[in-house]
């Protein structure tokens, strides 16, 4: 996906870089020196570190979203719930949790040095957490390769907060599997993948806390659906996205985005992510397929390869204005009807547009 | 009203009939905010509450933001036109007409009254209405 070239490119010169260093000192492996030679390398290498600033690529998001300031995005400081931090008050506020997590990076092991290791799976890692930040996700953790991501807050409505947690998880997926999948396989390598969970807890079922002693304390939550949002994650297939009911519910997509966990052999392994039998309160989990959702969106296109974009913002004012001159040709032609969205269709179950010409007087 | 265009919301206020609801047709930037008003008879007044609008002659919209949507010698107004047969979808294409006038360097591509553009209006300076 273009938005993630920046990242891909990363990528690939470290794959480069790492290559040419291996035949460098395959090459010279038999003189004098060679040791001196090859402990020079790291000093020309690409830095694997990067600011909070996502790269340029993914700002080709800039026309599809309202890009918050990042600028001062701390981890684990929800700013909205900031106040909270070293006291001993407590806040209920809805919040949807995501956790991201990138699986098979011991298998660089085998084929790159910790250097190269480094500055690919910090840019992997980066990637997630950018995308997360465009979003208005708010990085809680770093577990590992992982990163866990609240999503929401006091100015955003839940559906709102839960379609940024899955448009960017969904991103994130995609980039990983396609991108960077392309760039392993010319190495041999295999595996790399990710793996993602999201809940929502309402207001009523998710607690803002200081948890933790003295200097070592964590703003955090205390909810049901935090805590299962890495649970579900663990039943997730390779590229997989696993969501909740309310998640689910607020999305209010197609009923066919979403499936029961199964295994290979098609069989429900694990309806229930939590049961509470005492409460009787069972709480389902799901496969999204989050492909079609990605492909649903209207700012995201496939090419001729089928490989999905982000539309430019040419791009996507072309295709609006086609839109508009379509509803224009058939208001023009007496063909028009109104349907109960307010859109112009040709559709004759909508209101039929009578003849009139616009006036001043 | 409502079952035609379950956006909107109706009210009667002294008798008059008053239908508020957001809307964007397909292909539309903004999300806009409608007001329909009619007493019964009468020719609806029609407004755009938001965006907020510069209004002017060239997109049919007078300076309390109500529409211009009919010439009345195409159709004189009586009560048993229903409002919901023509204003709205009237309100609706003008709509898609203002984004394309957004978009095309400012030229109204939906058809006008004779008495809207005639050669003397050609020439006047816009700005003075």
């Amino acid at each position: 996906m273009n938005i993630f070239d920046s990242y891909t490119n990363r990528v690939k010169n470290a794959l480069q870089q790492s290559r040419a260093s291996r035949l460098m000192s395959e090459s010279y492996s038999n003189f004098t020196g060679a040791d001196t030679l090859v402990k020079a390398r790291p000093a020309a290498r690409l830095s694997g570190r990067m600011s909070m600033q996502p790269e340029n690529s993914l700002l080709t998001l800039d026309h599809v979203i309202t890009r918050p300031d990042t600028s001062n995005a701390q981890i684990g400081l929800h700013p909205d719930f900031r106040h909270l931090k070293g006291t001993d008050n407590q806040e209920y506020h809805y919040i949807t949790s995501a956790f991201i997590d990138i699986k098979g990076s011991t298998n660089l092991n085998d084929n790159y040095d910790k250097e190269t290791i480094y500055t690919i799976t910090n840019t992997i890692q980066s990637a997630a957490i950018h995308v997360c930040l465009l979003f208005g996700g708010h990085i809680q953790r770093l577990q590992g390769d992982g990163v866990f991501v609240y999503f929401g807050g006091k100015n955003i409505s839940k559906v709102e907060a839960v379609k940024n947690a899955v448009t960017a998880t969904a991103m994130f997926t995609y980039f990983v599997q396609n991108d960077l999948q392309r760039l392993f396989e010319e190495d041999g390598v295999e595996n790399i993948c990710t793996r993602t969970g999201i809940d929502f807890g309402d207001d009523d079922d998710v607690l803002w806390a200081n948890f933790g002693v003295g200097n070592c304390t964590e703003l955090t939550t205390l909810s049901l659906h935090t805590s299962l949002a890495p649970k579900m994650q663990s039943y997730a297939g390779r590229n997989g996205i696993i969501v909740g009911q309310h998640v689910k519910d607020r999305l209010q997509i197609d009923e066919k985005s979403f499936d029961l966990v199964r295994d290979s052999k098609g069989e429900v392994i694990k309806r229930y992510i939590y049961e509470g039998r005492k409460r009787n309160f069972y709480y389902t989990q799901y496969r999204f397929n989050w492909f079609n959702y990605l492909k649903s969106l209207p700012y995201i296109k496939a090419d001729a390869q089928g490989n999905l974009y982000v539309v430019s913002q040419e791009e996507q004012e072309q295709e609006r204005l086609a839109k508009l001159r379509s509803s224009a040709t058939l208001i023009n032609s007496g063909q028009a009807y109104t349907d109960k969205a307010g859109n112009i269709t040709s559709n004759s179950e909508g209101i039929k547009n009578q003849p009139h010409r616009f006036h001043y007087e | 009203m409502k079952e035609s265009f379950p956006f909107l919301e109706c009210t009667i206020i002294k008798d008059v009939l008053v239908c508020v609801g957001w809307v964007q047709p397909d292909g539309c930037k903004d999300r806009y905010k409608i007001k329909i008003e009619y007493v019964a008879g009468h020719e609806p007044r029609s407004t755009i509450l938001y965006p907020k609008i510069e209004p002017c002659r060239d997109i049919h919209m007078y300076s309390n933001h109500s529409l211009c949507l009919h010439y009345p010698p195409d159709m004189w107004w009586n009560e048993r036109i229903n409002i919901h047969e023509y204003t709205i979808p009237w309100v609706l294409e003008w709509i898609v007409f203002y984004e394309i006038y957004l978009l095309n360097g400012n030229k109204w591509e939906g058809r006008q009254s004779p008495t809207h553009f005639t050669e003397a209006d050609q020439n006047i300076n816009r700005n003075i209405d």
